[in-house]
């Protein structure tokens, strides 16, 4: 089953969902595809999407919230190697992929003001300016290799099409270059939603977030979503935050891309992993979720020099947050100003080594610097 | 007094990336404890190569606490905050920290550090290395090459010392600027096996070799005009309408092999009425495990330079923040038929925006009519006739009548790929949705079969085109 949530209402608008985690890839390991120009690790089967594509359906059915428009369908397609989920997925190949984006599309054509949400997890290459991502099949066909997989930037043109302008495309996968070669230049995915005139080109709000940027890897972890998803369900506490009117905040997509860079990169896994836009209308500003409070927002706390962290607690608004030697490598605080402190205990009392006071703390992320003395209390 | 807000975007880069050319700010108001904020000014576009603290951006504000954003078109991100005293001018000051006054050797030695495009003396690079005899000074010239007797290809250039002109402290990497003719027909069906020169280049007309300045690790050419050579180049006004530009970066230790083959522009025309250095240089490419040596080309536009980082960072809201910033240059002045290209990439997407000309889509069909050599003026009309509103494109004055192949979108798209790749790599994206969407039509109306085979051909052709061109350059740059 694909359908997982499905609350729609005729003639109301709503927010549709559609997730896709492929983590097995026996065909196209079976094939020897793209030969020495495969990537690094060829095509190994994944776990992350699967805890991907799950941990994102609890957060929309828990909190999503979008004003005026709720949520209306989920739509999963998953797999792994080494266990089933259980919200008993269909796999996701080619076909299976094709019949569900295209019932997701028909939902989304339904009314203006829908939100569309799209999010592929798995394997993805490139060759030039074309993304592929593979499908559970990607290279079952030997005469047409490249059929089972979707090129996410042809999907978005084609959905400027339906009714429902706010769409949202997230796609976290890596886009390893694969060099060009005469053997690629007619390569070529099967349609999924036809290419048709419109009148949209201005008028919808498309927004296509890449884990990492073309022709960069993106990663992920065996027992866990990946770091994209990892971060992005992080930032929707307030990092992607943007004050709409006083105190009121919403997740805005250009806020959103500095803060998952931002929050990706924190991991060492992630070092060189940015997010980007896709090219052209695909960069719309699109809000999509708004928070019941006041957000919070990640803070990386440093001494300078750093040496001063092994024997000084860090205290935040004068309390400490943690010990000596222990400071995180970034925690989540309430937008506002905040004092940091690091504090040596010594025999005889404390010792303050330094300070900084009153910093704003602000979306999308701060680095806050202490400056310290450096010598013995 | 004004209050200065001093930021550092070199900070944290790596030795020889290029420092970021503009910046937008968001100013807000910061109120109850720091912990609310309200934007005052949104998109304030600084330019971060102004020299003077008179040329830095200035915005008016009230007295009271501010928190500042900016950000680059590469995503890189600062905050400030800062407290502007009540006095007689409460004006906020970007200043960018490179205008602080230094010592002018110690200035050199920075930019040398962080800007690629800085020129060692060509004695001292020559002293180092390998250094082959000097060639006649001829061989550096313009050579004309539609007589020539045999093929010309990219890879066979009769005349053009293609191994004399390169050097071993460049690994024997050379560019040569191609001046072309765009092709007179359209792919054809028929002969899908067409040759690389005639799909990434037309015919060529003339070539010349740059020279190579810089160090072994980041050697550039540079050059205002696309050919050293006025009568071949042709008057100013013929720019967009005649000949088009390409550079082609090859390997010839001994025979010429062609490597990448670039769309470039040709005289780029500033505000202040002078050229535009263009630039090719190198830069590392990651693809899959190895790292190639691929060209880049730039244009050292301070009005247009960002707006071209934005695009190319697919940063649309971005763009349109960079567009206010430029009207007067992009409405008033026709001289630069290739900076309102750029434009135009944003104002098709975003349509109706604030700052915007009643006559803007006027002015884009008469960019697709007009510069018949610019394949990216068809395009973006092209697009406003499949993917825009129908009411805003009535009342257009269409030149020459019925033989305007701009009056209706399928011979506006075949017009489009006649004139062979876009100067801008958005303008391929573009194109390949129209012809998906025309190839969708003449399918489901059952189209002439004539018609079928032509669009599909054309799409045939912007496919592989897409395939060819590296994602990380606004211009078009095709792998051979």
């Amino acid at each position: 089953m694909a359908l997982i949530y499905d609350k729609r209402q005729p003639s109301e608008s709503g927010v549709h969902v559609v997730l896709i985690g492929v983590g097995q890839f026996a065909d196209a390991r079976g094939a020897g595809l793209l030969g020495d120009d495969a990537p690094r690790g060829g095509f190994a089967n994944l776990e992350t999407p699967l805890h991907s594509v799950e941990a994102f359906a609890e957060w929309l059915t828990v909190e999503l919230n979008v004003a005026d428009t709720p949520l209306h369908t989920i739509r999963v397609l998953g797999s792994s190697a080494n266990r089933s989920s259980p919200l008993g997925l269909l796999t996701p190949t080619f076909d299976n992929i094709a019949k569900d984006v295209g019932d997701w599309a028909d939902d989304v054509n339904t009314h203006e003001d829908n939100l569309a949400i799209f999010y592929f997890c798995g394997h993805g290459l490139r060759i030039g300016d074309v993304q592929f991502l593979l499908a559970e099949d990607f290279g079952s066909n030997h005469r047409a290799p490249f059929e089972n997989a979707i090129e996410p930037e042809e999907l978005a043109n084609s959905m400027r099409k339906m009714k429902g302008r706010r769409q949202l495309f997230l796609i976290d996968a890596c886009s390893t270059e694969v060099r060009f070669s005469e053997r690629y230049k007619d390569v070529r995915t099967r349609t999924i939603i036809q290419e048709a005139q419109n009148e949209n080109l201005a008028k919808s709000e498309q927004c296509l977030l890449r884990a990492s940027k073309l022709g960069t890897r993106a990663f992920g972890f065996t027992n866990g979503p990946s770091l994209f998803m990892e971060a992005f369900l992080r930032a929707m506490k307030g990092a992607g935050a943007v004050s709409t009117q006083r105190r009121q905040w919403v997740i805005k997509t250009d806020m959103l891309r500095m803060a998952l860079s931002w929050l990706i990169q924190l991991r060492p896994e992630g070092l060189g992993q940015e997010v980007s836009y896709g090219g052209g209308a695909l960069s719309s500003n699109l809000s999509f979720h708004a928070l019941s409070g006041d957000p919070l927002v990640p803070v990386r706390v440093s001494c300078e020099p750093r040496d001063i962290e092994a024997v000084s607690a860090l205290h935040v608004d004068s309390a400490e947050h943690c010990e000596a030697g222990k400071w995180p490598g970034s925690f989540d605080i309430v937008r506002r100003s905040h004092d940091f402190e690091a504090i040596e205990a010594t025999p005889t009392g404390s010792h303050v080594h330094g300070q900084a006071l009153e910093e704003v703390i602000a979306p999308p992320y701060v680095d806050v610097s202490i400056p310290c003395l450096g010598g013995n209390p | 007094m004004s209050t200065t807000v001093q930021f550092d975007f070199s900070v944290g880069l790596q030795a020889g990336a290029r420092l970021p050319r503009v910046a937008l700010a968001d100013v807000f108001e910061l109120g109850r404890d720091n912990a609310e904020e309200r934007l005052v000014v949104g998109g304030i576009v600084i330019n971060l190569q102004v020299r003077g603290r008179g040329a830095a951006t200035r915005v008016e504000v009230k007295p009271g606490a501010f928190l500042i954003r900016l950000r680059t078109p590469e995503g890189q991100l600062l905050m400030r905050r800062v407290y502007v005293e009540p006095s007689e001018d409460t004006a906020l000051v970007f200043l960018p920290k490179q205008l602080v006054e230094k010592p002018e050797r110690q200035r050199k030695e920075i930019q040398e550090f962080v800007v690629p495009h800085i020129a060692l003396p060509n004695e001292i690079l020559d002293g180092i290395e390998e250094k082959k005899p000097a060639v006649p000074r001829e061989w550096w010239s313009a050579l004309p090459m539609l007589k020539a007797e045999e093929p010309i290809t990219i890879a066979n250039l009769p005349g053009f010392h293609a191994s004399d002109l390169v050097q071993p402290k460049h690994d024997f990497v050379g560019i040569a600027r191609l001046q072309a003719e765009p092709r007179r027909e359209l792919p054809s069906p028929e002969s899908p096996l067409e040759s690389v020169t005639a799909k990434l280049v037309g015919e060529i007309a003339a070539v010349q070799g740059a020279k190579l300045h810089g160090n072994k690790e980041s050697p550039f050419a540079r050059w205002k005009t696309p050919l050293r050579n006025r009568q071949l180049v042709g008057d100013k006004s013929q720019e967009g309408k005649g000949s088009r530009y390409f550079s082609l970066s090859y390997r010839a230790e001994d025979k010429l092999s062609p490597i990448q083959v670039a769309c470039v522009p040709g005289r780029w025309e500033k505000r202040d009425g002078k050229l535009a250095d263009v630039y090719a240089d190198y830069y590392e490419r990651v693809i899959g495990d190895t790292h190639a040596r691929s060209m880049r080309v730039e244009v050292d536009d301070p009005d247009l330079g960002g707006l071209l980082d934005f695009l190319q960072q697919g940063d649309l809201s971005g763009s349109i923040r960079m567009l206010n910033n430029a009207t007067e240059l992009l409405y008033n002045k026709w001289s630069n038929p290739y900076a309102s290209v750029a434009a135009g990439y944003v104002l098709v997407q975003v349509d109706d925006w604030p700052g915007a000309h009643e006559n803007w889509r006027q002015w884009i069909l008469n960019l697709a009519y007009r510069y018949s050599s610019l394949p990216d003026g068809a395009i973006l009309f092209t697009t406003m006739l499949l993917q825009s509103s129908a009411d805003s494109l009535e009342n257009l004055t269409y030149e020459n009548g019925g033989k305007n192949p701009f009056r209706n979108a399928l011979s506006a798209a075949l017009e489009a790929v006649r004139r062979g790749p876009p100067l801008f790599r958005h303008g391929l994206k573009m194109m390949v949705t129209n012809l998906a969407i025309l190839e969708g039509e003449a399918k489901h109306r059952a189209q002439d079969e004539q018609t079928y085979r032509k669009l599909e051909a054309a799409s045939r052709y912007m496919r592989e085109l897409s395939l060819r061109v590296d994602p990380n350059q606004p211009f078009c740059v095709f792998d051979v």
